[in-house]
């Protein structure tokens, strides 16, 4: 297209080259592409938000539901503390407050986890020394975790066969 | 002072201002962008006391300012154009200009820059050049002083018009004609009131432009006609050109060539029906292209 002449005495603009079109074309692309970013960001925040509320308050929910089930006559009470524990420690969570207290030679072969008023552990170990597991009941024995730590079968034939009786109770830490 | 107004049409998507200066007059047209393309709206003429414009190339060209700015303000008002955009034209025999071949990869403008320089009666940082490209790689370069356009704009500012674009009224004629050129060699006349512009065409380029001061008088259409030959002849072709007159006085001028036997041809603006105030405004086609 003829550019027809302009004899004004104003600052004259340069005509935009082809490369500073594409320039302008691709600085429109960016920022439509980061107001979409932006507004998913957002979206997606928003979205958190009511999520978070949502959980926050049938978290408070559930709170209130077993303190009233708590309260309530016994034969619904055992009930309500094994779901309320079960659903604060589940068993990856204990297993996972025993596996730091191992020491390298013991291993953990078998555990029985009864969920009732409380998480009642039965926890038969493996160990290749008896001082590895005399080190692995000690150690259990001083968990902030775990309470009532009983040793009761030991079979003592090269390596430690034994059964400990313990009781979770959810502390973090050991 | 006169205004004309044509039934108003719906603008759909812009407006269109175009105030014009004349040493009697100021002129203004209105136009609208319709379906059809541009169409005009209104038309409106406020006349100047003598002396109050007088175009050169080097002085002051407003003597009465003052007379000049209301002139304006009442044709703006007229059209109903109050702080509206518009796109100024001034008239013949205000600018200086030449026909150049340009080189390809050379900037026309600077080239225009360079070529006007050293015939300019006054420095050439005073000068604002421009280029109307005319076809084969010719362009038509054209410079004005800068003192002299920002009187005009001073005026259009003074009314309350935001300014687009600033063109010489000869140019602004070239621009439609340059579109319509026919085969043969023809020759318009551009008529300003104080110069007139000659546009020699020869197989519908532009060869020659030439401008010259206007001398009203019984042998007007004389000297009309032996320049329109001669810029035939520097054009390259001998035969008698057809000659075109568009602008002030032009009805005059083809009566006294026809008494002197020289058929002449005059370009009427491209609407219907033309409105008395817009039979001799040389600008309207370009202004409605």
């Amino acid at each position: 297209m003829t550019r027809p002449p302009d004899f004004s005495t104003r600052p004259r603009r340069t005509p935009a080259s082809p490369g500073d079109l594409l320039l302008f074309a691709a600085a429109l692309a960016a920022l439509a592409l980061s107001a979409h970013v932006a507004w998913s960001a957002w979206t997606a925040a928003r979205t958190a938000r009511v999520e978070a509320a949502i959980a926050r308050r049938e978290a408070q929910g559930a709170g209130e539901a077993s303190r009233g089930l708590l309260a309530g006559d016994a034969s619904t009470s055992g009930l309500a503390v094994r779901a309320l524990l079960t659903a604060e420690s589940p068993p990856p969570r204990v297993l996972a407050a025993l596996e730091p207290l191992l020491p390298p030679d013991v291993r953990l072969a078998r555990v029985s986890m009864r969920y009732g008023a409380r998480i009642d552990l039965e926890i038969q170990v493996a160990a290749r020394r008896g001082v590895a597991y005399d080190e692995f009941v000690r150690r259990i024995g001083g968990s902030r975790s775990f309470a009532e730590v009983v040793p009761e079968t030991e079979a003592r034939d090269g390596e430690v066969r034994a059964t400990i009786r313990a009781i979770y109770v959810g502390v973090a830490g050991s | 002072m006169a205004a004309a107004t044509a039934p108003p049409l719906v603008g759909l998507l812009a407006d269109r201002l175009v105030i014009a200066f004349e040493p009697s007059v100021v002129s203004g047209v209105a136009a609208s962008r319709s379906l059809a393309g541009w169409r005009l709206r209104s038309v409106a003429r406020a006349p100047l006391p003598a002396g109050a414009l007088v175009p050169s190339p080097l002085d002051r060209n407003l003597a009465g300012t003052e007379e000049v700015r209301a002139a304006v303000a009442h044709v703006v008002k007229e059209l109903g154009a109050e702080r509206g955009r518009a796109a100024v034209l001034l008239p013949d025999g205000i600018g200086r200009t030449v026909l150049l071949d340009t080189t390809p990869g050379v900037a026309a403008r600077e080239y225009a820059r360079f070529r006007l320089a050293s015939t300019l009666p006054y420095p050439d940082g005073e000068a604002v050049i421009d280029v109307l490209p005319a076809g084969e790689g010719r362009v038509l370069a054209a410079a004005v002083r800068r003192p002299i356009v920002q009187e005009y704009e001073a005026v259009i500012a003074a009314c309350g018009l935001v300014q687009d674009r600033l063109d010489l009224a000869p140019l602004a004629v070239l621009a439609g004609r340059l579109r319509r050129a026919g085969d043969g060699p023809e020759v318009d006349v551009i008529l300003g009131e104080a110069a007139l512009s000659l546009a020699a065409f020869r197989r519908g380029v532009l060869r020659v432009f030439r401008s010259r001061r206007r001398d009203p008088g019984p042998e007007e259409a004389t000297r009309v006609a032996e320049e329109a030959d001669r810029s035939a002849l520097l054009a390259g072709d001998g035969a008698a050109p057809v000659l075109r007159l568009m602008g002030a006085g032009a009805g005059g001028l083809a009566l006294d060539l026809a008494q002197r036997g020289r058929d002449a041809e005059v370009v009427a603006p491209p609407v219907a029906p033309v409105p008395a105030e817009a039979a001799e405004l040389s600008w309207l086609a370009a202004a409605l292209a």
